[in-house]
């Protein structure tokens, strides 16, 4: 018999989805369909505004990875600016790029992925996640979050040092 | 100044009873939940006396009942998001508007600016390079304007900032888990 089997919501992703599968009446898959929930309008609504109040903005689109969105549109800037910027500025760039990349990475497989692989993808949900891993896996736990702490405090450093605007990051 | 109320996590023969804590994102970023993991180490310490009931982080599909603390991220943006709000108050002792655009509407609220079909057409038509086309069944439709929460349900704290910081996170759930709701203007303050 035709169904549909509807996973709402995604769990342990970044960011709002849901996805729906339709079984024929044999029992196969006839679609599917990943639908992403959340829509705010970027697009539109930094339409008239100050071109240097973007890197900023362009920030909030992320929590998780707001750097990544901050220098590119501190990236377009530059080009709108017709400029280069100073070589340990662009080296800051990048120090701060990859300490993003740590503790997103961090994040996404200590907090999200590694309660899967370490309790295994049958495990009770209940304490299938981090909270699980707390318990189950205390030292991993720590170290995973140790090694996102890590990312979060070099970007915190590196933002403080002037070449982006202090106080343009979503960070604590 | 901390006011006696909220939740209280009693000590009993056996043990504490836990707080069943909730974390919700609506029509946010996820930067104030990433502010909540940089408690670091101390989500260690304060999961020990909290049951968390549903989060992102977690595997429950369902907003359950008897929710004692709800931390709420994120505008109310869309038809689900308002539904969503309703149910999370139902459901939840003490609900923190939790960051600016829970409090305020903040970034998700700037579109409010615009009628929505020219947000629609901007996003899904005009920088649209594949399948062009305003989605109208598939996804949860867009509200006219974008309102914070307290603007649909009685909101029971405000913790501001963009995001709030974790020390502030820390300080507002250690308070809570002690059954006293803390005043935090002093704490979040813009500038600090």
């Amino acid at each position: 018999m035709a169904r549909q089997i509807t996973i709402d919501p995604v769990t342990r992703i970044e960011g709002h989805a849901k996805i729906t599968i339709q079984l024929d009446d044999a029992g196969v898959v006839s679609d599917a369909k990943f639908h992403v929930t959340q829509f705010r309008g970027f697009e539109k609504l930094c339409e008239g505004r100050p071109f240097h109040e973007m890197p900023s903005l362009m920030a909030r689109i992320c929590g998780i990875c707001p750097v990544s969105h901050l220098v590119a549109s501190a990236k377009a800037c530059d080009a709108i600016m017709a400029v280069q910027i100073p070589t340990s500025a662009a080296n800051l760039r990048r120090v701060i790029n990859l300490a993003q990349l740590v503790q997103s990475h961090a994040l996404s497989f200590f907090y999200l992925t590694a309660p899967d692989l370490l309790l295994g993808m049958d495990a009770d949900p209940a304490g299938r996640n981090i909270f699980g891993l707390m318990q189950s896996h205390p030292e991993i736990a720590r170290d995973g979050i140790r090694l996102r702490q890590f990312g979060q405090q070099v970007i915190e450093l590196s933002a403080a040092s002037g070449s982006i605007r202090p106080g343009s990051f979503p960070v604590a | 100044m901390t006011q006696e109320s909220g939740v209280r996590s009693q000590e009993s023969g056996e043990g504490e009873r836990k707080v069943r804590l909730a974390t919700v994102w609506l029509d946010g970023c996820s930067g104030c939940h990433m502010s909540f993991l940089d408690l670091d180490e101390r989500l260690i310490e304060i999961a020990q006396h909290l049951e968390m009931v549903y989060t992102p982080l977690i595997d429950v599909k369902a907003y359950p009942d008897q929710v004692d603390v709800a931390l709420v991220e994120g505008a109310v943006s869309s038809e689900e998001d308002l539904e969503k709000i309703h149910r999370i108050r139902r459901q939840t002792k003490t609900l923190i508007a939790f960051g600016d655009c829970a409090v305020t509407g903040n970034v998700p609220s700037m579109r409010n600016a615009v009628p929505l079909q020219d947000v629609y057409r901007r996003g899904y038509v005009e920088t649209a390079t594949l399948r062009p086309g305003i989605p109208d069944q598939v996804v949860p439709r867009l509200l006219p304007t974008v309102r914070p929460i307290h603007e649909y349900v009685p909101v029971d704290v405000f913790l501001q900032g963009c995001p709030p910081p974790a020390d502030v996170i820390y300080r507002l759930l250690t308070e809570l888990l002690d059954g006293r709701t803390p005043d935090l203007t002093a704490l979040t303050r813009f500038g600090r």
